[in-house]
C-alpha cells in the first residue's frame, strides 16, 4: 500500500513532534509514555505531546516503516503486555538525512549571519 | 483530586469512541494505559497538574480525531480503487449510464412528450425548470456520493458534466474573445479538466481521483466521453428542434449504450474501443441530420456552409476532436507511474 522505499525523501522535512518522536526512539525501544515524557524533556518542555497526537504520529510512523512495534514485559498495573516502539534501520537513515538537511540549514544561515557581521 | 481523576479517566474513555474503529481497535488499550500513567504523575504533582493534562486532551482532542478520520477515508478510498477492476455491477452500471440518460436522452424525450401532448406555454415552462433542477440535484449527489466513495468508475460521467459549467463560463469571459463560442468552449474545457487532475494530484481530499485516473486511464476517457452530449447539441444548436430532437435522442441513447457496455467491459482495450464506437455512430447520427437539414443554417452571424457536405465536414472535424479526447488519456501510460504519496508524518 504504502512505499517504504520511497518514504525517505517523500517524508522529509519532519514536523517536530515527528522529529522528537524519531530522536526519542533513537537510543532504544521504549513504550508511548516513555516517549511522550522523553519528547518533552527533549524540548525543554515546549513540547508536550497529548495522547492523541503521540498515537497519530506513532500510527503513520509505523505505516511508512520508519519504527516497529516489539512486544516487552507486562504492565505492573493492568498484567496487559506493553507494545514498545523501536527505530528501524529505515526510520534512522530518515533521521539522518533529516539531521543533515538541518545542520546544512544552519551552516548556510551562520555563513550568512558571518557575511553579515563581516 | 481523586475525584476530579476519576471524571477525567470516565470522560476520556467516553471520548476514546470518537476515533474511527480501527484506530481504537489498534491503539484504543495503549492510549487509556498512556492516560492512566500521565493522570498518576499529574497527581504526583498537584490538582493543577491533572487539571492541565486534562484540559491538553481536550484541546488536542479534535484535531487529533479529524486527523484519524480523514487518513481512515483516503486509505479506504485507495482500497476501492484497487478493487474496481472487474465489470461493474448492474448497480454500479445504472449509476454510470444515469448522467447521460438524465443529460442527454430524457430532456429531448420530455421535449417530445411535451410537443405530443400540446400543453400550454407555462406548463411547458414548470415541466423544463422542473427538469433542469433534478438533473442539477442528480448531479450534485452523484458526484457527492462517487467522491465520498473515492471515485469508483462509475462517477466519472458526473466529472464529466460537472466540467461542462466552468467549460461554459470560461467560454463566455473576454478572455477566449479570440476565437467563436464552441472553440472557446473546447479550450476552456481542456483547461477546467487539467486543473482538476492537477489539483486531484495536490489536494489529499481528491487524489482518489487522481489515483483513480492514473491507475487506469480509460476512467478519464470515461470522463470526457461525456462531452458527446454538449458536442451533439452544439452541431444541432441552429436547427430547429422540431426537426433536431429525434435525431439528438438516437444520438444520446447511442452514447448512453456506449457508457453501458464501458461500464460492463473488463479489458482497458475494449473499454476505449467502445467509447470510440460510440461517439463515432453518435457523431454520424447528428451529422446526417445537419445534412438533410443544411439549408436551415440561416441564423444571422453563423456561417452557413451551402453544401450538404461542407455540414457533415464541420461534424467529421468534432468527431476527430472527440476522438483525440477519448484517446488523449492513453498518454498517461508514458508518464512514469509515481508511487502512491507517502503523507508526511
Amino acid at each position: 500500500m504504502i512505499n517504504v522505499r520511497n518514504a525517505g525523501p517523500r517524508a522529509l522535512p519532519l514536523r517536530e513532534p515527528t522529529f522528537l518522536v524519531l530522536v526519542s526512539l533513537a537510543v532504544g525501544k521504549k513504550h508511548g509514555y516513555a516517549i511522550m515524557k522523553d519528547v518533552e524533556q527533549l524540548s525543554s518542555g515546549r513540547v508536550k505531546l497529548s495522547t492523541g497526537t503521540l498515537y497519530g504520529a506513532l500510527g503513520r510512523l509505523l505505516d511508512q516503516g520508519l519504527i516497529e512495534r516489539v512486544p516487552t514485559e507486562e504492565d505492573e498495573d493492568t498484567g496487559r503486555p506493553r507494545k514498545a516502539y523501536v527505530l528501524t534501520r529505515h526510520g534512522r537513515r530518515v533521521l539522518e538525512t533529516e539531521m543533515t538537511r538541518m545542520q546544512s540549514l544552519v551552516a548556510t544561515a551562520r555563513l550568512r549571519l558571518a557575511e553579515e557581521d563581516a | 483530586m481523586r475525584r476530579l481523576s476519576k471524571i477525567l479517566r470516565g470522560m476520556y474513555a467516553r471520548l476514546l469512541s470518537l476515533y474511527p474503529r480501527t484506530f481504537r481497535d489498534e491503539y484504543g488499550a495503549e492510549l487509556r494505559d498512556v492516560y492512566e500513567m500521565a493522570l498518576r504523575d499529574a497527581a504526583r504533582r498537584g490538582v493543577l497538574a491533572v487539571a492541565w493534562l486534562g484540559w491538553r486532551e481536550m484541546r488536542d482532542l479534535p484535531g487529533a480525531v479529524a486527523r484519524q478520520h480523514l487518513s481512515g477515508r483516503a486509505g479506504a478510498r485507495m482500497e476501492s480503487i484497487r478493487f474496481d477492476e472487474g465489470p461493474a455491477t448492474w448497480k454500479a452500471t445504472l449509476a454510470g449510464i444515469l448522467p447521460f440518460l438524465v443529460w442527454g436522452a430524457v430532456p429531448s424525450m420530455t421535449w417530445l412528450v411535451v410537443r405530443w401532448a400540446q400543453l400550454p406555454q407555462t406548463t411547458t415552462e414548470s415541466i423544463s425548470w422542473v427538469s433542469w433542477v433534478s438533473r442539477l440535484c442528480i448531479l450534485i449527489v452523484g458526484f457527492a456520493i462517487g467522491w465520498a466513495k473515492g471515485f469508483p468508475r462509475w462517477s466519472y460521467p458526473y466529472v464529466g458534466v460537472a466540467l461542462t459549467f466552468p467549460g461554459v463560463a470560461l467560454a463566455m469571459t473576454p478572455l477566449l474573445a479570440f476565437v467563436d463560442f464552441s472553440g472557446g468552449y473546447w479550450i476552456s474545457f481542456v483547461l477546467a479538466v487539467a486543473l482538476l487532475l492537477l489539483l486531484a494530484r495536490a489536494w489529499r481530499l481528491l487524489r482518489p481521483l487522481y489515483e483513480g485516473v492514473r491507475s487506469d486511464w480509460t476512467q478519464l476517457s470515461f470522463c470526457l466521453y461525456t462531452t458527446v452530449l454538449t458536442a451533439s447539441s452544439m452541431v444541432l444548436e441552429t436547427i430547429p428542434a422540431s426537426h433536431d430532437v429525434p435525431w439528438q435522442l438516437a444520438s444520446h441513447l447511442i452514447a448512453t449504450g456506449g457508457a453501458l457496455v464501458y461500464m460492463r467491459s473488463r479489458a482497458r482495450l475494449r473499454r476505449v474501443s467502445v467509447l470510440l464506437v460510440s461517439v463515432t455512430l453518435a457523431m454520424m447520427v447528428v451529422g446526417l441530420c445537419k445534412a438533410t437539414y443544411f439549408d436551415w443554417l440561416s441564423v444571422p452571424g453563423k456561417h452557413n456552409p451551402a453544401v450538404w457536405w461542407s455540414a457533415a465536414r464541420a461534424t467529421g472535424g468534432l468527431w476527430g476532436w472527440l476522438a483525440v479526447l477519448i484517446l488523449g488519456p492513453a498518454m498517461l501510460e508514458f508518464f512514469p507511474s509515481s508511487p502512491q504519496r507517502v503523507p508526511q508524518a
